[in-house]
């Protein structure tokens, strides 16, 4: 380890919001977090990774010494073993985190209502009730999940609620602010956002992510021959075409998670790589981390949150 | 004890718009104070908002010091230096006159798209004083026009953007790039094959050298973690190949001309690449004492935080050659969205981009299918780096064009 670079953040905000049609709130919200940063070095080998949680409460990172330790240990053995991979279409698993953030910039972004606002053709193609994925699928924003994704009441004063966004592959529902809500004449979901007090609220996600299955890990291995896990990521996006960077990913081989490779890029059509979700696991995770988060136009970093099960895609396009 | 005030004062007007309307005016005038106080081991920082009681602050700031943050570096002194730049459309009554002309325009040529995001004009006045002598003053005035252009009968949220930044309100020039993305837009050309082309991006899109910013990050580069570590003054990069940090406001920089620690450069550049020979990364104070580098004057951080090392802009050199003459008469392929590619740690590099026209050195001529695009950091900054080009497209401010070759595939 070459560089390591170790980060504490602790945020406790008081909001007050008052207006004109009666709203008097007062509530807080607070978050903390560690991340660790480390670039390593093995001969011509050069591997930048990190340990990043956060929570609501000290708790959160209160004892990490194993976990920091073992990612830590995860990060060796990837820079001693990572080789290049063949590019080519792979079966593809996503861990919660790869997952969370698919869902994130894959669909989450395409739900938030001001992109539809006076535009007939997404008003048409995102009609409530359309199949838009997998039967397995569904994808859910709450911003009453613990986390840094936690907005108790929105910067509107809209108290947050749970909203399906897809359920069984059906398109179920989008977020909203006061103002597309009563423009699309449909209910407020608490999804108006500002990254600080210099913007305006504009609609946002909180915490979104993939509902778990039913399948164990190994079963949603086996019969893979020749896959990719995606472990984590460094970015991802959500245009027509998706992306994800992933920093660890590792080849499937017979159903069994094999040696390191190194990947620039994973990709696929959106809605394509939603109807080719075949498999999602009962274990289950939501993610908090203590930097980065959010950007929208010109505003960037609001935290989020976000996550899933593990989920296996049938085939996408591996750089 | 050295004491020190950093002021802020940003000013903006925002016009806001949605379906090529105006959707809002917003109007920013935020002034933000710090103080700062060294005595050679450590720093204390305190900071407000709005108009502060200086005396207030300092006890905060004193309260700070106590906490012995080690900050072990000499403040800058003995350097006086005052600069104003202005800018067009400051007026917000003007900027909205002229908005509302841009679209009225675009709705006739263009009724087939609609427009959204923002127009803006803004001010940074900075100033960086201290007792010893340190009396900087920067105020800085820019507009930029950025919009994203969507398909009325497209289901994506984005299918194009258009944009600038500068000094000066450049309607026609603005109005013909526009009108020329959403012309090309529409004449989707069938696929080309597989191979190497010209690849042609904005100069100032980071997708095709955020590497670099890893790269030359001083604390990465002196610590061996680096794929530049160990070759200082060793020529890895095309001579055709210079790096700049740049302050410089030609450069469409629009912060100021000092860094947080009062770092000032000549021409407010500091050459990190020249001709291809690695010279430095990017430092603060720290990183540069630490490491016995040269001060690069990249300090960055929170007005009212410790100084530490931040991200500076780059800039590439221009060459001596337009466009078209870089691509020496062929075709190349102007990415105009490539968003979400990386780089790997050993420095390949692939991304798909969403948005790519073919391109003559002076028009679009259509666009081509979605495609993928790779390369490895020593090729296309190395053999297959043809230059910038010396011309501003359509003679838009801070539109240099970088032009390389690169790998292109079916997506």
């Amino acid at each position: 380890m070459k560089f390591w670079r170790g980060q504490y953040i602790d945020q406790k905000v008081v909001k007050s919001f008052f207006s004109s049609k009666g709203a008097d709130l007062t509530f807080d919200y607070q978050r903390v977090g560690f991340r660790l940063l480390y670039q390593m070095v093995c001969g011509e080998e050069q591997f930048m990774d990190r340990f990043d949680l956060a929570g609501n409460t000290l708790d959160a990172i209160k004892d990490l010494d194993e976990e920091v330790g073992q990612t830590v240990k995860t990060s060796e053995e990837f820079i001693r073993h990572a080789k290049p991979v063949t590019p080519g279409k792979y079966p593809v698993i996503l861990s919660p985190e790869a997952a969370g953030v698919f869902a994130h910039e894959s669909f989450g972004h395409k739900s938030e209502a001001d992109f539809m606002l006076g535009d007939k053709t997404m008003m048409e193609e995102w009609k409530i009730g359309r199949k838009v994925g997998s039967e397995i699928l569904s994808i859910i924003d709450d911003g009453n999940k613990p986390g840094v994704g936690h907005v108790a009441f929105d910067d509107e004063g809209t108290k947050a609620v749970e909203t399906y966004l897809i359920r069984d592959g059906c398109l179920s529902g989008r977020l909203h602010s006061a103002e597309t809500a009563a423009a699309l004449e449909e209910e407020l979901t608490g999804n108006a956002r500002a990254v600080n007090f210099e913007y305006e609220p504009v609609v946002r996600m909180t915490t979104t992510f993939i509902s778990p299955g039913e399948l164990s890990f190994e079963e949603l291995l086996s019969g893979i021959k020749d896959g990719v896990y995606v472990d984590s990521l460094n970015h991802g996006t959500g245009m027509s075409t998706f992306t994800l960077a992933p920093n660890r990913a590792y080849l499937i081989r017979e159903g069994k998670i094999t040696e390191p490779v190194k990947i620039s890029v994973v990709t696929g059509s959106v809605f394509q790589t939603l109807n080719e979700i075949e498999g999602l696991t009962e274990d289950f995770k939501l993610l908090s981390f203590s930097l980065g988060g959010c950007g929208k136009m010109e505003q960037f970093s609001l935290p989020v949150g976000f996550g899933g099960p593990f989920v296996r895609v049938r085939s996408l396009n591996v750089h | 004890m050295t004491e020190e005030k950093l002021v802020v004062h940003y000013t903006e007007n925002a016009v806001k718009i949605v379906q090529t309307r105006v959707s809002s005016l917003r109007k920013k005038d935020i002034l933000r104070t710090s103080v700062r106080l060294y005595d050679g081991k450590s720093m204390g920082v305190a900071g407000s908002l709005g108009e502060c009681d200086e005396t207030e602050l300092n006890v905060r700031a004193k309260r700070s010091l106590d906490l012995g943050i080690p900050y072990t570096y000499e403040a800058t002194k003995d350097l006086e230096r005052e600069e104003c730049v202005q800018s067009d459309l400051q007026n917000s009554a003007e900027l909205l006159e002229a908005t509302e002309e841009i679209l009225e325009r675009l709705r006739t040529d263009q009724p087939e798209f609609s427009f959204s995001h923002i127009f803006r004009s803004s001010k940074i006045e900075s100033q960086l004083r201290n007792n010893l002598g340190l009396s900087l003053k920067s105020s800085r005035e820019s507009v930029s026009l950025s919009l994203v252009i969507k398909d009325k009968k497209s289901s994506n949220i984005i299918d194009a953007m258009t944009g600038y930044g500068g000094r000066k309100f450049q309607k026609k020039s603005f109005i013909e790039l526009t009108n020329m993305v959403c012309e090309a837009y529409k004449n989707r050309l069938d696929g080309i094959e597989e191979g190497q082309y010209p690849v042609v991006f904005m100069s100032e899109d980071i997708t095709y050298y955020k590497k670099l910013y890893e790269s030359l990050n001083g604390m990465l580069f002196a610590t061996g973690g680096s794929l530049l570590s160990g070759k200082t003054d060793m020529k890895v990069f095309s001579e055709k190949l210079t790096l700049l940090q740049t302050r410089n406001v030609m450069d469409g920089f629009n912060e100021p001309f000092f860094d947080s620690e009062g770092t000032v450069n000549d021409a407010d550049r500091f050459a990190l690449i020249e001709n291809g020979v690695v010279k430095s990364p990017y430092t603060d104070k720290k990183t540069a004492f630490t490491f016995g580098l040269p001060l690069t004057g990249s300090a960055g951080g929170e007005f009212d935080g410790l100084p530490e090392l931040g991200t500076p802009m780059l800039k590439f050199s221009e060459s001596e050659e337009t466009v078209k003459q870089l691509l020496g008469g062929q075709k190349g392929i102007f990415v105009l969205i490539a968003s979400g590619g990386d780089f790997t740690q050993d420095g390949h590099f692939a991304t798909p981009a969403q948005l790519a026209f073919l391109f003559d050195g002076e028009r679009f001529i259509g666009r081509l299918p979605e495609i993928s695009i790779s390369s490895h950091l020593y090729e296309m900054f190395g053999k297959d780096f043809r230059g910038v080009s010396v011309d501003d497209f359509l003679g838009l401010e801070n539109a240099k064009l970088t032009v390389m070759n690169m790998k292109v595939e079916k997506l």
